[in-house]
């Protein structure tokens, strides 16, 4: 933005990862996400994205090398980074409004504050009118906003997503993905958005980093949006640079 | 009138009368086959509520008596068993030290230690108290353990990257997802303890309903032997039916599930 050399607000430096005694999953990985900056992270299905995203959560420590918060070597989650997981991750015994309230609530805040911030990104989210229902009653859509008001309400400088959209209809969709670009525009958060949509991530991201090698990924392949606008409006659909861009990633894909 | 026997109508005509409607032809086939029997060990129906009616202050006095003995032995168990069960889930060193020895011993049938207890702990309520919790114990341990371990690792990651601690984990995730199996172990423990509780207080007892009748079989009152066994099926069904409504309040958001 300003140009200068600040630190990055997320990073990767070269990470060695792999589980238990499986195989070696990322080798010498290096990854900067600058503050406010918007990701989307594309690759073929399992190539290890997840574990990208729970690395930069600070929720698996790699063998070798660190991820960074802010410059700080994260151990553990920090209160500044929220993540949303592929099944919204949701505790099924609380109300749509116990849920949103929850992380508030592991951080302690103040019950006031807390019904403060709960009752404001439930309203904003269209979820009023199911407040008091149980995960099980919502629909997909509804349970991926409730996911995403319970990690907006923790006012977080780093969202980190999984593929929040995978499990909900077309046009549940792509209103939610004008209702997240606008929201992440709007708090100037930091995004990194897991995907496996081309489209997605060309309509989402300013940044698309793409995982083009197999396991172990070593390197990831960053390409620039040309259609980015920013300030929460996002390329038009219908767009032929937006096509010509989608059209660019998934060649680079396929190769 | 035209009674159609479809689905729905039996649902709306509604299982309760369908069971009294059983119990009535149970209790009228009873009846019949013990008058022709005319066998004093079979006594008819009627004679036994008749029994049971003019025992009733006594029975009374034992009911209260076994009553105390089963909540007091199912309040230990469940006070010992679910929250090593609870935390056993949790940790997994916990799980490693307590759970092959909970399941080495749960099928170990302890009531043959009923003699051996009554000779070193006594013939007081102690040894009964200790009787049954022992048994009791490992069949919560075992029933709460199993359900609080089926938590999904998406749910404790979720629940680390909001920054749960061990204790709020506990609190928010692991409690929560037990409370169904902990509803379900205090019904099969009080079953269970009715059960024990029979024969613990056959020794050296003479309070309780399973002495009452122990005395009234020896004493050839089969009336009252049976009326009795009616008092401690009492007791069962008022264990059952309280627990029935907080099963009803803990698991209201797997019934919506199944509701729909």
């Amino acid at each position: 933005m300003g140009g200068m050399d600040e630190t990055a607000h997320l990073e990767l430096c070269s990470v060695d990862f792999r589980y238990g005694g499986g195989p070696a999953l990322l080798s010498g990985l290096d990854w900067r996400i600058g503050r406010g900056e918007t990701w989307a992270l594309l690759g073929p299905s399992g190539c290890g994205k997840t574990t990208l995203l729970y690395l930069l959560a600070g929720m698996r420590i790699p063998q070798r090398g660190n991820a960074q918060y802010a410059g700080e070597a994260l151990r553990r989650p920090r209160p500044e980074i929220g993540l949303v997981l592929q099944d919204f991750g949701l505790l099924p015994w609380l109300t749509a409004a116990a849920n949103v309230e929850l992380g508030m609530r592991l951080r302690g805040l103040a019950p006031a504050e807390r019904e403060a911030r709960r009752d404001g990104w439930l309203e904003r989210l269209g979820l009023r009118a199911v407040a008091r229902q149980y995960p099980v009653q919502l629909s997909g859509g509804q349970r991926q906003r409730v996911a995403l008001a319970r990690l907006l309400a923790l006012q977080t400088e780093a969202l980190l997503l999984d593929e929040p959209f995978a499990a909900v209809d077309e046009l549940t969709r792509e209103r939610l993905q004008e209702t997240l670009g606008l929201l992440v525009a709007e708090l100037g958060a930091t995004q990194v958005l897991v995907t496996h949509s081309v489209e997605e991530a060309a309509l989402l991201a300013q940044h698309i980093a793409l995982i083009l090698e197999a396991v172990p990924i070593g390197e990831i392949t960053v390409l620039q949006n040309p259609c980015w606008q920013g300030e929460g409006s996002l390329p038009a659909r219908d767009d032929p640079d937006y096509f010509a861009f989608c059209r660019e990633i998934r060649s680079l894909l396929k190769r | 009138m035209n009674v159609r026997w479809n689905a729905s109508g039996f649902a709306r005509w509604g299982r309760w009368n369908v069971l009294l409607l059983e119990l009535l032809v149970f209790v009228l086939i009873w009846e019949w086959v013990a008058a022709q029997l005319g066998e004093p060990a079979l006594p008819p129906p009627s004679a036994v509520l008749r029994e049971f009616w003019h025992e009733r202050a006594i029975l009374w006095r034992h009911l209260l008596v076994s009553a105390r003995r089963v909540l007091l032995s199912v309040a230990f168990s469940i006070g010992i068993g679910a929250p090593l069960a609870i935390l056993a889930a949790s940790s997994p060193k916990l799980d490693r030290a307590l759970s092959p020895l909970f399941y080495f011993f749960h099928p170990v049938p302890k009531v043959v230690f009923l003699p051996i207890l009554l000779l070193l702990v006594g013939l007081g309520e102690d040894s009964k108290l200790l009787l049954m919790t022992a048994i009791l114990v490992f069949q919560i341990y075992v029933i709460v353990r199993d359900a609080a371990k089926q938590v999904p690792a998406q749910t404790l990651d979720s629940m680390a990257s909001l920054g749960a601690d061990r204790w709020q984990l506990l609190r928010f995730v692991y409690v929560p997802v037990s409370l169904p199996a902990i509803v379900t172990a205090l019904k099969v423990s009080v079953a269970i303890a009715i059960a024990v509780l029979y024969i613990a207080e056959q020794t050296g007892s003479l309070e309780g309903l399973g002495a009452y009748i122990k005395n009234q079989f020896q004493m050839v009152q089969y009336a009252k032997v049976y009326s009795g066994a009616l008092a401690m099926s009492a007791l069962g069904l008022a264990g059952f039916a309280l627990l029935s409504v907080l099963e009803s309040r803990v698991t209201r958001w797997q019934r919506i599930e199944l509701e729909d």
